[in-house]
């Protein structure tokens, strides 16, 4: 609880600070407690927090921290003007005096007003006057003018009851007479039985008023009949009066009445109404247990469920279905934004790579936007499956194998993104065998569909190992690959033939083994060969 | 742990602002318990208000992701290396019998005499009936899983009752 003066504001950073108006202090720091027994002063505007020196002072509302007002002066944000205006007319500034005190129910609370036009709360206990109500007070406020209400209303259904039973009693007067009087009783049924469910309360005074007139010239009557009471009927028509009556005032408390009727016993429903509740007084699933108690405390069904350990147990199941339900919601939109991204895919793929962006800023979740930013062909397709097979696509060719292919580009997310490890090999085997056999044609168009290759291929589809016995010989294409990979190694081989002698192809290998056209010459030997062939010509040619 | 946010700081996962409200209260309540005077309290006392901001404010994000999973894995493990969270008090929590474990002094046998763990430990029916113990560590009343209550106000029964109370 904050001493007396001090004030409690938000910066706007979000941070609570404390002012005390008196004294101009501002602080980051709750001030401690001390007895005094004081006002607050008036408060003039916004104190500006701590330290913040480039707080905008420059607006009048605002009072530097330097300038405390003086307890007894004129409030009002607009003080300069009024003080200009008092010191002119050469009055005194008025002195603050409480005008009226009204305690606030069965607390040590009062809300004080001044007549200066100022309102504050005084605790008388602890001496202390705020400004603005700590949370407890708040709750108290809220119960005062809860209580208020209720109060209204008894008063309210009261009148009503009385008017009802003075209908009654009219009825029976008309019933038993006859004649004459059966205008008078129809007109008056139907003014009491509403044809809508709609009878305001100008209606009700309306009627009332009409009641009083004829019942000057029944009393005579009413006191006789009063014997004739008809309990049953009476209840009844009370009934029906009290329903119109809760319909008219559309009052959440009657509704709550409703409700602790009608489940006295059934523990199950109870519960539902208890999660409606906690739905309705928008309890998230990011609250405390504290936080949500405070939320549901207003409302009457949270006195379906007494025991405290119940209620935790059910908020905290709560929780778990609502995060559920927003999980769920996030995956549907993004899954309809995915639909949407793919349907105008097929449409128009220019206008799509700027909708995708666009879509990709918006969407939350990143996976979408990495794939619909990829600038490869095809963009609709997301699926693991297509990435792999356009990562074979890029880095096979006739003559790879898998143990390679897999040992080269495990690292690659493409790879990886196919789930199951095992599905990897046979859907590279089976796109590899595809290829040989001509089925597919290899991405990069090289001139590699002559028929020459396809019967070597076909010899060599069932096996994928490097063996030299299945291995056909290289086409010339796929020679030529291989020597421009091997001229550039020139400079090595050099360099090797100077240090030592001979050229070691192992050396060799090893650097330009990660690169694609190493695998254009399949067979080892081959390759070894040409390299040889390489190597020999670069040293004649450069000794 | 910097919890002050410059522009060298990585932003906060999504999700953040859903919980920052929380997340900043606990922390003026923190500063408020560290500020407050020593006046009236005993020399340990005055610590116990804030062990208890700190299981409640891990309690809060353990909760938040393990129980209700209203939080993604990106943001729990953001958490709790800005220091918004205990780490090493929510890894006790995830083991069997320490689920409402105080804090972790309490656990600690090298810090009591006869390498035992604190008195708060022990369960209610095998504590003699009628004794309110506040441990002296962090001013628990028990925290065995078995002390019957629910984890929200295992809290509440560390060190004083009623969380919000914000008298002095």
């Amino acid at each position: 609880m904050l001493p007396l003066g001090w004030t409690e504001h938000k910066a706007p950073d979000g941070m609570a600070y404390f002012y005390n108006a008196a004294s101009g202090q501002s602080s980051w720091v709750r001030p401690t407690m001390q007895q005094h027994h004081m006002p607050p002063p008036p408060g003039n505007g916004i104190p500006p927090p701590p330290g913040m020196s480039g707080y905008p002072s420059s607006q009048q509302s605002l009072h530097p921290p330097g300038l405390g007002p003086p307890p007894s002066s004129a409030p009002a944000p607009i003080a300069s003007t009024e003080d200009a205006g008092i010191s002119k007319k050469g009055k005194k500034p008025k002195r603050e005096k409480a005008i009226k005190k009204t305690r606030i129910l069965e607390s040590p609370w009062f809300i004080v007003e001044t007549n200066l036009e100022n309102t504050f709360f005084y605790n008388k206990e602890s001496k202390v006057s705020i400004w603005v109500p700590t949370p407890e007070l708040e709750i108290i406020l809220t119960k005062m003018g809860q209580e208020a209400t209720e109060k209204i209303e008894a008063e309210r259904r009261a009148r009503d009851a009385e008017e009802q039973e003075r209908l009654q009693a009219l009825k029976r007067p008309f019933e038993t007479d006859t004649g004459g009087q059966g205008d008078g009783d129809k007109r008056l049924r139907n003014g009491t039985e509403p044809q809508g469910t709609e009878m305001t309360e100008d209606d009700v005074a309306w009627q009332l008023a009409a009641m009083e007139e004829i019942m000057e010239d029944q009393d005579q009557h009413m006191a006789s009949q009063d014997e004739y009471d008809d309990d049953d009927e009476d209840e009844e028509d009370n009934n029906a009066m009290q329903e119109r009556l809760r319909m008219l005032q559309g009052s959440s408390a009657s509704r709550a009445a409703a409700y602790l009727e009608i489940l006295p016993e059934n523990i199950q429903e109870r519960e539902m109404a208890f999660l409606d509740m906690m739905r309705e007084r928008g309890v998230t699933q990011f609250d405390t247990v504290d936080m949500a108690l405070g939320k549901m405390e207003k409302d009457p069904r949270n006195r379906l469920i007494p025991d405290q350990k119940d209620k935790a147990a059910l908020f905290d199941s709560f929780c778990v279905i609502r995060a559920r339900e927003v999980k769920e919601a996030r995956e549907k939109e993004r899954q309809q934004k995915q639909d949407k991204e793919m349907e105008e895919g097929h449409h128009d793929r220019n206008t799509k790579d700027k909708h995708s962006t666009s879509l990709s800023r918006d969407s939350k979740s990143h996976t979408t936007t990495s794939s619909s930013s990829t600038s490869s062909a095809s963009k609709t397709t997301n699926k693991p499956e297509d990435m792999y097979r356009r990562l074979m696509e890029e880095y096979t060719t006739k003559t790879s194998t898998w143990l390679d292919f897999m040992t080269k580009y495990r690292v690659d997310p493409r790879f990886l993104a196919l789930k199951p490890g095992s599905l990897r090999e046979s859907i590279f085997r089976q796109y590899l065998s595809d290829l040989k056999k001509g089925i597919i044609q290899p991405p990069s168009s090289k001139s590699s569909s002559s028929s020459d290759k396809d019967k070597r291929v076909s010899s060599s589809s069932s096996s994928n190992s490097r063996s030299s016995s299945m291995k056909h010989k290289a086409t010339d294409a796929e020679i030529d690959e291989f020597m421009s990979l091997l001229k550039e190694t020139k400079k090595d081989i050099l360099y090797e033939h100077k240090n030592s002698s001979s050229v070691e192809w192992r050396k060799i290998k090893k650097l330009i083994d990660r690169d694609r056209r190493y695998d254009a010459v399949g067979s080892s030997t081959e390759r070894e060969l040409l390299f040889r062939k390489y190597a020999d010509r670069v040293i004649q040619r450069r000794d | 742990m910097p919890k002050i946010k410059s522009s060298r700081t990585k932003r906060a996962p999504e999700g953040f602002d859903d919980i920052e409200p929380t997340l900043r209260e606990f922390q003026t309540k923190m500063k408020d318990a560290e500020n407050d005077p020593h006046e009236g309290k005993r020399k340990i006392e005055a610590l116990w208000p804030i062990f208890r901001l700190h299981h409640q404010r891990s309690r809060y994000v353990y909760e938040l992701y393990y129980k209700r999973e209203a939080i993604s894995k990106e943001l729990y493990e953001y958490l709790l290396k800005q220091g918004y969270a205990d780490a090493n008090l929510i890894a006790k929590w995830k083991k069997a019998g320490y689920e409402k474990v105080c804090c972790l002094r309490c656990i600690q046998p090298k810090d009591t005499n006869f390498g035992t763990t604190c008195v708060c430990r022990v369960p209610r029916d095998k504590l003699e009936d009628g004794k309110v113990i506040e441990c002296i560590h962090c001013g628990c009343r028990g925290c065995s899983s078995g002390s019957g209550a629910s984890a929200g106000s295992a809290a509440a029964r560390k060190g004083k009752p009623a969380a919000k109370s914000d008298d002095a």
